[in-house]
């Protein structure tokens, strides 16, 4: 009975159009062409299946797989995985490719490739993609975890000589079918990066993978998570915590390259996909936060986007791609200046003189705690560095001119 | 995992002052507090409490993933009074009884986050909802409460010309005269009452059912439905000797004299209140006579503390507000000055003939524990009936021996083809509160709408 806003929802992305920026990445909620369904249905845009390799390869998974780290009472802040590429080969992949466009041929189905040091491998495994009618082919960069190439420490995605060469395999058997290359964001310079990309004539980027790191230790056993029989490995990191490098990583790309990005890593609700798209990803990738409260949450990413695109007064999501952009100006660049102080409001202030502490031991002892315990900034002595602010249990500190 | 968030309320002693109401409205920051603890549950409990049928694991779920207006539209495809209810609903015996927070810590605060929404909404302007194509058959609404309101409302959202026939000059029902503004102020009834008239919906006030504006009259007219919804209009008496003097009122007329209705007899309010009941008409009655200038207010009731048949957190706003209570005793002749006005009552304590059954019937006197209350008003909250003028104009609809309208519990349809009843008429009804007043209301609806379209 309430009408939907008036909006448009799609998006284009490396010439396909997408019903909505919300896509699945090549992650554990494609595995399978019944779980990708159920994403469809549930009103997911496209699906990445999640990374796969040619029959003969084999791919060995150490279970447990997850971690995640807490803070404080919040469960899954961060995501840990030592997951492989799929335990699905091509051959089921292809089947699930088939069977998804045929019944949902307005969705997009991508293949995520893995075809190691081996240039028959990424042949056939992109021929195969072609023929099967993949919408586009993602290009495994930063999974599995280890390069096959010369320097093993290394992740293809960190050496620009590598990501040329495998992303050249792929192009000259891909035709018409669009290449992505799903890169990591753990580089010098994703911009040195992204012009291998391009020289090899790839024709989107996503942006990132995971970001690798070690969750924690268990202080009883000093095995790190997850064990694995008595060992541990180092470990993908996803979720809420690697937003802000996903953020960094599509704005450094954008700035320097027109290349079609999609965003993927750290992505819960609609404003982080605003923030992604304003930073120029046209489509938003997920995966964590459906691993964390399932597929559903797409109507929610939809409805919220669609509502506050009708607040905004803006026609289609399509009108954010890189609006914030022109915003973003080196560290240098930066006006100086010194004009806000803190400022209180009292009526809201709960007293708990967490903004005095922080103040006194972070920031430039600008507060004093009256008779009362009231906090009070001077002006004289605030920097305006913007600490309390962050800090403040009840939102009630805010910068204000200097008067 | 942090524990309850409750919104900020007054002070027992700033809130006596004035009938401004004494819970505010949760912050945003509160409201994602809140919600983030909701374990989101598959198979929800909640949702199997609310007798609205919100979905209300969904609400939550929209707020947590800021997505509020998501939010209000789920609270507004399932109650049109989504804002009242969260201010009056029992949630602690509905959605919040089995809610699986529990186990870490306490239930989610629903209530609070469902009116957090519907704040939200007024403040920013809410958005409309697009009614089906008009339709020709005309219902018509008897009652301008909860119940015949959301029937009205969820007719005219399916392209049904509705009209509500109020017997009073106001709409509301109960939720405009009887709930005091300090627990639900008016212009959360107002926006939630305009929404419905914005649909179209007629309203005619000072309209009741009388000889000359019949059921019959009704049909004649072309009404093709009937929707009795009338509530309870008459105040029991407790039938005790000089129980007609002066000073001695009903909690209705308290109540609606409190929401600023025009009443018959306006109560004059005196330093020593009596409140006879231990309901939660009773509990709201005599908090608004300490706001009305009682100095001393006194509840007299049959049951003990945990026996009081008032919703937990009422018994305890009185007992802040420094009502004082005499339990387990009930009030057997009114005294006087001889001239006809109260001042005072003889009482006596009870005990239960048929311990763990809290009904008049089974209270016993307790042998010389009579007592002598002092009091210069009396307000008298022992419950309500159906309204003798009211039961009179059923014409011959099938009642039980007191009145209450007996229906199919499926279609809500009297013992009169194409005339439904539900709400507080009803006999029997799961509780007689404004959410379930609504339950009716779109139950009503429906059957209506399935009794129309048969008819066509």
């Amino acid at each position: 009975m309430y009408q939907e806003p008036k909006v448009d929802l799609s998006v284009e992305y490396c010439g396909l159009r997408f019903e909505n920026p919300f896509v699945l990445s090549s992650a554990p909620p494609t595995d399978s062409y019944e779980m990708v369904k159920r994403a469809f249905e549930a009103g997911w845009a496209g699906a990445i299946m999640k990374t796969t390799s040619v029959e003969s390869y084999q791919v060995d998974i150490s279970y447990p797989i997850m971690t995640s780290m807490d803070y404080e009472d919040k469960k899954g802040v961060g995501l840990g995985n030592i997951d492989n590429i799929s335990e699905f080969h091509m051959d089921v992949m292809e089947d699930a490719v088939r069977r998804l466009k045929d019944e949902f041929p307005s969705k997009i189905v991508g293949l995520s490739l893995w075809g190691t040091t081996s240039e028959k491998h990424w042949e056939e495994l992109t021929k195969r993609s072609v023929d099967v009618g993949a919408d586009l082919v993602e290009v495994s960069m930063s999974c599995p975890t280890d390069s096959p190439f010369a320097r093993a420490s290394l992740m293809v995605g960190q050496v620009p000589d590598d990501v040329k060469r495998v992303l050249g395999w792929v192009k000259k058997h891909s035709g018409n079918m669009p290449i992505v290359a799903k890169l990591t964001s753990q580089v010098t310079d994703i911009t040195e990066i992204v012009e291998a990309v391009e020289e090899a004539g790839a024709d989107g980027v996503c942006a990132s993978d995971t970001v690798h790191g070690l969750l924690g230790i268990d202080l009883d056993t000093l095995i790190p998570y997850p064990n694995i029989n008595g060992k541990s490995t180092f470990c993908g990191v996803s979720g809420p915590v690697v937003k802000p490098i996903t953020l960094r990583t599509l704005a450094m790309i954008a700035k320097r390259s027109g290349i079609p990005l999609a965003a993927s890593g750290g992505a819960t609700t609609w404003r982080d996909v605003v923030e992604y798209m304003l930073v120029g990803a046209s489509t938003v990738q997920f995966c964590t936060a459906v691993m964390h409260y399932g597929y559903d949450i797409v109507e929610d990413l939809k409805e919220g986007l669609a509502y506050f695109l009708e607040d905004k007064g803006l026609g289609s999501s399509a009108d954010l791609v890189g609006k914030a952009l022109p915003n973003l100006v080196p560290h240098s660049d930066l006006f100086v200046k010194k004009d806000v102080v803190a400022s209180v409001d009292e009526a809201a202030c709960t007293k708990c003189g967490m903004c005095y502490y922080a103040c006194r031991d972070g920031g430039h002892q600008a507060y004093d705690l009256a008779e009362d315990g009231m906090p009070k900034p001077d002006p004289e002595k605030c920097y305006g560095c913007g600490l309390c602010v962050e800090i403040c249990p009840v939102e009630c500190i805010s910068l204000a001119p200097r008067t | 995992m942090s524990g309850r968030t409750r919104a900020t309320r007054l002070s027992p002693a700033e809130r006596v002052k004035s009938f401004e109401e004494i819970e505010k409205t949760l912050t945003p920051v509160q409201a994602l507090i809140e919600a983030s603890r909701c374990l989101m549950c598959e198979d929800p409990p909640c949702n199997k409490g609310c007798p609205a049928g919100i979905d209300i694991r969904s609400f939550i779920r929209k707020i947590r993933f800021n997505n509020l207006w998501g939010g209000i539209r789920v609270l507004r495809e399932a109650n049109v009074f989504s804002g009242v209810c969260g201010r009056v609903c029992p949630t602690d015996a509905l959605c919040e009884e089995r809610c699986r927070s529990q186990v870490l810590t306490e239930p989610i605060n629903i209530a609070a986050l469902q009116r957090f929404l519907t704040d939200y909404e007024r403040e920013h302007g809410a958005r409309k909802p697009t009614p089906e194509p008009k339709r020709a058959q005309k219902v018509a609404v008897i009652g301008g409460g909860p119940a015949g309101l959301t029937a009205a409302h969820e007719l005219a959202l399916m392209g049904y010309p509705a009209t509500v026939f109020e017997a009073s000059a106001q709409l509301g029902g109960a939720m405009t005269s009887a709930i005091p503004a300090f627990k639900l102020p008016h212009d959360v009834i107002e926006a939630e009452t305009d929404a419905i008239k914005q649909l179209g919906v007629e309203f005619k006030l000072n309209a009741a059912l009388s000889d000359g504006a019949t059921i019959d009259g009704l049909f004649e007219q072309g009404y093709e439905a009937v929707f009795i919804a009338v509530g309870l209009q008459k105040p029991f008496l407790l039938a005790v000797e000089g129980e007609d003097s002066k000073g001695i009122h009903s909690a209705l007329d308290l109540l609606a004299q409190a929401n600023g209705l025009a009443v018959p007899e306006p109560v004059k309010m005196g330093k020593r209140v009596l409140v006879i009941g231990g309901g939660s008409v009773a509990m709201t009655a005599a908090c608004s006579t300490v706001r009305m200038g009682a100095e001393r207010t006194t509840v007299v009731c049959l049951e003990a503390p945990n026996e009081m048949p008032a919703f937990a957190e009422d018994v305890e706003m009185a007992w802040e507000e420094g009502v004082e209570f005499v339990t387990r005793a009930r009030a057997v002749r009114f005294l006087n000055d001889g001239k006809g006005k109260v001042t005072g009552v003889e009482g006596v304590n009870i005990e239960w003939k048929d311990p763990g059954k809290f009904v008049p019937e089974s209270a016993v006197d307790v042998k010389g524990s009579a007592f002598t209350l002092p009091c210069d008003t009396v307000i008298v909250a022992i419950g309500q009936g159906p309204d003798d003028n009211a039961v009179r104009q059923f014409h011959g609809l099938k009642t039980n021996e007191r009145g209450y309208l007996l229906v199919d519990g499926e279609t809500l349809m009297t013992s009169r083809p194409g005339v439904f009843a539900g709400g507080d008429i009803l006999h029997n009804p799961p509780s007689r509160t404004v959410v379930q007043a609504v339950a009716y209301g779109k139950q009503a609806a429906r059957s209506i709408h399935d009794y129309l379209s048969r008819a066509k």
